[in-house]
């Protein structure tokens, strides 16, 4: 088994009483058994272990940290929970791993402006249940949203099921701290809705760690609906289901959230967490409209017969909260249950325009022929953002390869389509391959002349996202160069 | 960096059924659903690190190091991270394997390996645990306990503080009255007494025999308690596990019982598992896979058959999910349910109801600074709900929580649901 | 980046205008009319992309300034002294792609406003941008100065809204980030950044969108309070109670000007179905009291009209301020002007009708302050023209941000040609 192959170390003993003076000692991490379980995220595909794993909990600590590492010249990853499934966490060619596990006190609850400050470290699902009892929630909700933190979702720019309708992470930060790689501390943007100068709040967002290590948020919060509805509708397979998404979606309302599950994935669902999902159906949707509780009987109704004019053969509504939360439960932890069919899975994350999504579906079961590989459709289908997942099993290096190059296959797809490589994972150390499909080498030098604004010298998360000309990346391959 | 395309991973070492560990994908869903990651926010104290490192132990690439170790022991065993599985990750049994493997290749200090030596000759045995207390029992008689606790440091003090009053007479803790069944075919329901609940608890016992009862049930009774096993499922001995898991099977099934519970939800998790244990056992596989089956829970059992009549008790409650009631078992309801039932009751939640108190069978004695923080944390969140009695089913929790808020100067009782139902059983 | 030494004035404009002309072809260069005449000495309209790529590799080589035009109001209003080279999109306003049933729109920078939302009507969408002027504001001005208006409460803003964006930069490289899909993380956020850059960093050629539909119904109800204080409470109050498309407030003089009373006026607007229409009447009703007015179907959309277009005195001083929501009370009672403000938003504008000589820059200075104590910020959007040299008309963000700012400037304009020297700290 290959061990990490930077094979002279770039961290002393110097390094790490340094940073166990700002720390603490319990908050690094330098021994290898300790360490080898930050070797990966939730992109499993690749390890790589860090040489020292820092836990700060404060701003200030963080900027002590990267002040020692920029004076040596040394690179390092931000990592939150570790749920990111591009390997965005994946230290590639960076020694040091700053988890911000630790960060994760909630500064400020501002109800009346709708805000709430919070630090990097706070789990995504915390932000809402810290103001649910307010009648408030936090739009954004990932899968992973019992875990995830809201550092990682910036990093990423996450979405969620209901971003369809409220927007993903980028629509609800208003302000962050960010620890720059020399260890500076900026404020970027605040609790008002316009920006002096440039929109950075913008650029650091989604910048997959690449800017620095945001230690601090402002975020919006929104009001919970008066009402919902949520409809479970079968149809006879994925074709109809897609096509009555853009019937729904064109019928003049956005809907709170619009996901599709296949039937591969609706069995796996159903055996796992027996919600009633009817396992004889081709696809389901799950539709959901929110607002005043006056208007949603129609709608949910309107919603009811487009989807009975386009093939679905039954239709229920949630009658209950509690079965609403079943429903979304089940398909929130859909990527796991998938965890029951095969040894290992990996998923895409492309994105096509809406109504392409009954070609999309097409193409990803002829990869799955062609490839010999089972894969399975769970995703925000209102959004035309698509997951297929691609099972396999570790242990034949044959599969392997042909998982990853399935999903290769699939993504090429996509773009062919006008679509794009991730609508929410981000393109992390999986994708950066395939970012020349999308984009052109100007683009590319541009984006990099924005990272640089941020981290000339590429010590935040170095390796990821902008591929090197050159030098890097070979498309086909599995066993990519990449420098370490 | 490593690469897929690599040579494919295999197994080297016998850690755990190395299938299984392919169950997890590493998605992490389950992090914030374990107390130690809750307490130290890193990977290794959480259950998917700990898979992780036990898949690179089964493949060698990692080694049985003294990190490796003292991560698997600082593991609970709470199972809060099967519930928040996706995937069906069976944590329970993998950690137990995984323990296993621990005890047989890895040595511990010998302080260490005294203490669990310790452990597991006394506790499964309620003759010699009651003679080990037999002091403390006179000293508590003659008004001297505070003297031996503070005659006492480390880890024994700690001990003496965990344990509860043994002389006095708590809350409801009079012998309960045999009230005989009305109905012969009503089912016929045999509690298990425990070693340790026997000897510290009895009343919960008692009191569990006396609501089903009154709910209606036949009880019978076994004639003398085999310890069920759970202290050494938990600690990697298996051997002596299965050898209970046997004497257990072997008396209860000639009980004739159709059901089976326990004051102590880490016992009947344990029944609940010989089915499991035994399955390779060319005798009792099918006895045991049988009495599994029959593992219930007080409160279900009681719903099953109409809650009995309380009395009106004007209180404040909050109740606590013991970890092997709520995850191993999956009882989150019915105690609510039924303590929602009784007249003037109020049952306030507090957050993270679910999560471990620390207690953990004889956690609390072999990682006493983890336990303690889980303590704090667990007391902290029901002093927040104000409430004036905490209601939980398994005596451990209640030793562990009492002495928190003992230390606290909090004046909210802890009281066993058995107890505490058995207090509001009117006539 | 001072703009000292570049090229602007006299006879340099003749040689100028030829050697445009020149390289990017004959009649795509003619002097300024009316406002422009504030923002540039030369108005370029190219028609291609490649033309814009001439102009800006020209304007580089010979240290000329350029911005583009956009709508020329903008410009001329927080320019100080012209830039030399005007690049007017007249003659690219091509709708590149729009499809109906994914809902984006792609547009040439030149597009109006207006125009897109005619075509985009005919499929009951729009694209919700609601700045004043549709027919006059273009789709490059509209980002680039981050145009919004009353719908924002509602339906975000520019940056909420677009999803893909090109732009000559330096070099005359033609940058694309983004896509035509809603959602995309795709490499970086470039969309953010040219989103408010008032062209400092590049001429913007196209942009993408999200549309979205046009609601089943509009009302709009309007409702005249005698004090401050009151329509804010009001506001408030229904803020909380409904989820309004915007929520307007005008004080007496706008009020006067749009032909209500001299009064404070709330102008909140709702839409929806049948039956969601009746709830909001309902409760508007219920909060506003029987006052209220609601304006409904073209008589709605009229108004909307008129408050979406109000004109702001043309020799005024006039700002936008951004605070915390519910702070704006309090800042626009203290600033002493008149306002429309977006409750809930926290964004309003206010402004003096005449300035006395010389104190311009002391009532920026005080507003400037209330907004900061109110966690916000302002920027003036117009001043007399003789006061303009007096006035800092961006708010300075941290310093911090301020040093990041310069490095992108520096890394996307290392000439220092694209509209130098008017924004954020003299960028």
């Amino acid at each position: 088994m290959s061990r990490d192959q930077s094979s002279e170390r770039r961290t002393g003993r110097a390094l790490l009483a340094e940073i166990a003076a700002i720390v603490g000692g319990d908050g690094v991490v330098f021994r290898e058994t300790e360490l080898k379980t930050y070797e990966c995220d939730g992109w499993t595909m690749e390890r790589s272990t860090p040489e020292i794993l820092v836990m700060p909990r404060t701003a200030t600590q963080v900027s002590g940290v990267l002040k020692a590492l920029y004076r040596r010249g040394i690179a390092f990853v931000a990592r939150g929970a570790g749920t990111g499934l591009s390997g965005g966490a994946l230290p590639v060619g960076a020694p040091v791993m700053v988890c911000t596990s630790r960060m994760n006190r909630i500064l400020a609850i501002d109800p009346a402006n709708r805000r709430i400050d919070v630090q990097s470290g706070v789990v995504n699902l915390h932000v809402t249940n810290a103001v649910k009892s307010r009648g408030f929630f936090y739009a954004p909700d990932p899968s992973s949203q019992v875990a995830c933190t809201i550092g990682g979702n910036i990093a990423e720019n996450s979405g969620g099921p209901h971003t369809l309708k409220y927007g993903v992470t980028t629509n609800h930060v208003l302000g962050l701290e960010l620890v720059l790689p020399d260890g500076e501390i900026v404020q970027l943007g605040g609790a008002a809705e316009e920006r002096c100068g440039y929109d950075l709040v913008g650029a650091v967002v989604g910048a997959e760690g690449t800017a620095g290590v945001v230690t601090r948020a402002t975020l919006g919060l929104l009001r919970e609906p008066e009402s919902r509805r949520t409809i479970l509708a079968a149809f006879p397979d994925a074709d109809s289901a897609t096509r009555a998404v853009s019937a729904i979606i064109a019928s003049g309302v956005i809907p709170g959230a619009i996901e599709m599950m296949d039937r591969l994935i609706i069995r796996a669902v159903e055996d796992a967490f027996h919600v009633g999902l009817p396992t004889d159906a081709g696809a389901v949707l799950i539709v959901e409209f929110d607002g005043y509780a006056a208007g949603l009987d129609e709608r949910a109704g309107a919603a009811v017969e487009i989807a009975r004019q386009h093939g679905a053969t039954d239709s229920r509504l949630a009658r209950s909260e509690a079965e609403r939360a079943l429903l979304w439960k089940a398909r929130k932890r859909a990527f796991g249950a998938v965890g029951r069919l095969a040894p290992n899975y990996v998923t895409q994350d492309g994105v096509v325009p809406r109504t392409h999504l009954p070609k999309i579906l097409r193409e990803i079961s002829a990869v799955s022929e062609r490839y010999g590989l089972a894969i399975g459709n769970v995703f925000h289908a209102g959004d035309g953002n698509i997951h297929p997942i691609i099972l396999y099993d570790e242990r034949d290096p044959g599969q392997v390869q042909r998982a990853l190059d399935a999903g290769r296959e699939i993504l090429r797809a996509c773009v062919a389509m006008g679509g794009s490589l991730t609508g929410e994972h981000g393109i992390g150390a999986e994708k950066m391959g395939e970012m020349p499909l999308l984009f052109s080498p100007d683009d590319l030098l541009v984006m990099a002349e924005l990272r640089h604004v941020f981290d000339p010298d590429e010590r935040a998360n170095p390796n990821k996202v902008i591929p090197k000309p050159g030098a890097c990346v070979e498309v086909a391959a599995p066993r990519r160069q990449v420098p370490v | 960096m490593e690469q897929p395309g690599g040579s494919p991973p295999h197994p080297a070492r016998d850690v755990a059924d190395y299938e299984l560990l392919f169950d997890c994908v590493h998605c992490g869903l389950c992090l914030e659903a374990c107390p130690t990651y809750k307490v130290t926010r890193a990977e290794m104290d959480s259950p998917r690190g700990r898979v992780y490192l036990m898949k690179a132990l089964a493949e060698g690439r990692a080694e049985l190091d003294d990190d490796a170790a003292r991560h698997f022991d600082l593991c609970l065993g709470c199972r809060g991270c099967e519930t928040a599985c996706p995937s069906g990750v069976r944590y329970g049994r993998l950690i137990e394997d995984t323990r296993a493997f621990v005890e047989a290749n890895y040595r511990r200090s010998r302080g260490e390996r005294m203490v669990r030596r310790a452990l597991g000759m006394i506790f499964p045995y309620p003759r010699r645990l009651r003679a080990m207390l037999a002091p403390l029992r006179l000293a508590e008689r003659l008004r001297m306990r505070g003297l031996i606790r503070l005659a006492l440091s480390g880890r024994p003090r700690e001990w003496i503080e965990l344990l509860p009053p043994l002389a006095a007479t708590p809350i409801a803790r009079k012998s309960a009255a045999r009230a005989e069944a009305l109905d012969p075919d009503a089912p016929a329901v045999v509690v298990h007494h425990g070693c340790v609940t026997q000897v510290l608890a009895n009343s919960e016992n008692e009191n569990s025999e006396r609501i089903l009862a009154a709910a209606g049930y036949r009880v019978t009774r076994l004639r003398g308690t085999v310890c069920c096993g759970a202290l050494d499922l938990h600690s990697g001995n298996l051997k002596r596990a299965r050898k209970f898991a046997r004497e257990n099977v072997r008396q209860i099934m000639q009980s004739g019982a159709d059901a089976l519970v326990s004051a102590a939800s880490g016992c009947s998790t344990a029944i609940a598992e010989y089915g499991e244990l035994l399955k390779d056992d060319p005798e009792l596989a099918g006895p045991a896979r049988a009495l599994s089956a029959k593992v219930r829970e007080l409160s279900g059992l009681v719903l099953e058959r109409g809650a009995p009549k309380f009395r009106e008790m004007r209180c404040t409650v909050t109740y606590h999910d013991a970890c092997h009631l709520v995850h191993g078992l999956g009882v989150r309801e019915a105690p609510r349910t039924l303590l929602k039932s009784i007249p003037g009751l109020r049952l306030i939640e507090m957050p993270e109801s679910d999560m471990c108190c620390g207690s953990a069978g004889s956690y609390n004695l072999t990682e006493p600074a983890m336990a303690r923080q889980l303590a704090r944390r667990k007391a902290e969140r029901i002093l927040a709900t104000k409430a004036q009695y905490v209601v939980l089913a398994n005596p451990g929790c209640e030793f562990q929580i009492a002495a928190e808020l003992r230390r606290r100067g909090s004046r909210a009782k802890v009281v066993h649901l058995a107890d505490f139902l058995a207090m509001a059983l009117a006539d | 980046m001072s703009s000292g030494h570049m090229a602007g004035v006299g006879t340099d404009r003749e040689h100028l205008l030829r050697e445009i002309e020149r390289l990017i072809g004959a009649g795509r260069a003619r002097e300024p009319m009316s406002l422009e005449t504030a923002a540039c000495e030369i108005v370029v309209e190219p028609e291609t992309v490649e033309e814009i790529a001439e102009a800006v590799r020209k304007c580089e080589t010979d240290k000329i300034t350029l911005a583009p035009l956009g709508s020329a109001r903008t410009l001329s209003q927080i320019r100080k002294t012209p830039v030399a080279l005007g690049v007017s999109l007249a003659r690219m306003r091509r709708v590149i792609a729009y499809e109906p049933d994914d809902m984006t729109i792609v547009l040439e920078a030149g597009s109006t406003l207006g125009e897109v939302n005619r075509l985009a009507a005919q499929h009951r969408q729009r694209l919700p941008v609601d700045p004043r002027e549709p027919e006059r504001t273009t789709i490059g001005a509209m980002v680039g100065a981050a145009h919004a208006g009353p719908a924002r409460l509602s339906e975000g803003t520019v940056r909420d809204l677009l999803i893909g964006v090109g732009f000559v930069g330096h070099g005359g490289r033609l940058a694309r980030a983004g896509g035509r899909v809603v959602k995309n993380v795709a490499g970086y956020d470039l969309m953010k950044v040219m989103t408010g850059s008032f062209g400092t960093l590049g001429i913007a050629v196209e942009a993408a969108f999200k549309v979205r539909p046009i609601p089943e119904d509009y009302t709009l109800a309007v409702r005249k309070f005698g004090r401050h204080n009151e329509v804010f409470e009001a506001a408030a109050a229904l803020n909380t109670a409904l989820s309004l498309v915007h929520l307007e407030m005008l004080s007496p003089g706008p009020s006067a000007a749009l032909g209500y009373d001299y009064d404070w006026v709330l102008m909140a607007g709702f839409a929806g179905n049948r039956a969601e229409m009746d709830y909001q009447s309902a409760k508007i009703h219920e909060v506003l009291g029987s006052e209220a007015r609601l304006l409904k179907g073209a008589d709605a959309d009229a108004a909307f009209a008129s408050l979406r277009d109000m004109e702001f005195p043309a020799e005024g001083l006039v700002a936008q301020i951004a605070v915390r929501p519910v702070e704006l009370l309090r800042c626009v009672r203290d600033c002493s002007g008149e306002y429309r403000a977006h409750a809930g938003s926290g964004v309003a504008q206010i402004w003096l009708e005449e300035v006395g000589e010389g104190t311009a820059q002391q009532t920026v200075s005080r507003w400037r302050e209330l907004a900061h104590v109110c966690g916000g910020n302002l920027r003036v959007l117009q001043a007399p023209e003789t006061m303009r040299g007096e006035i800092e008309f961006f708010d300075r963000p941290s310093a911090g941000a301020f040093g990041l700012m310069k490095r992108l400037k520096q890394a996307f304009d290392p000439a220092g040609i694209f509209n130098p020297g008017c924004f954020v700290g003299g960028l």
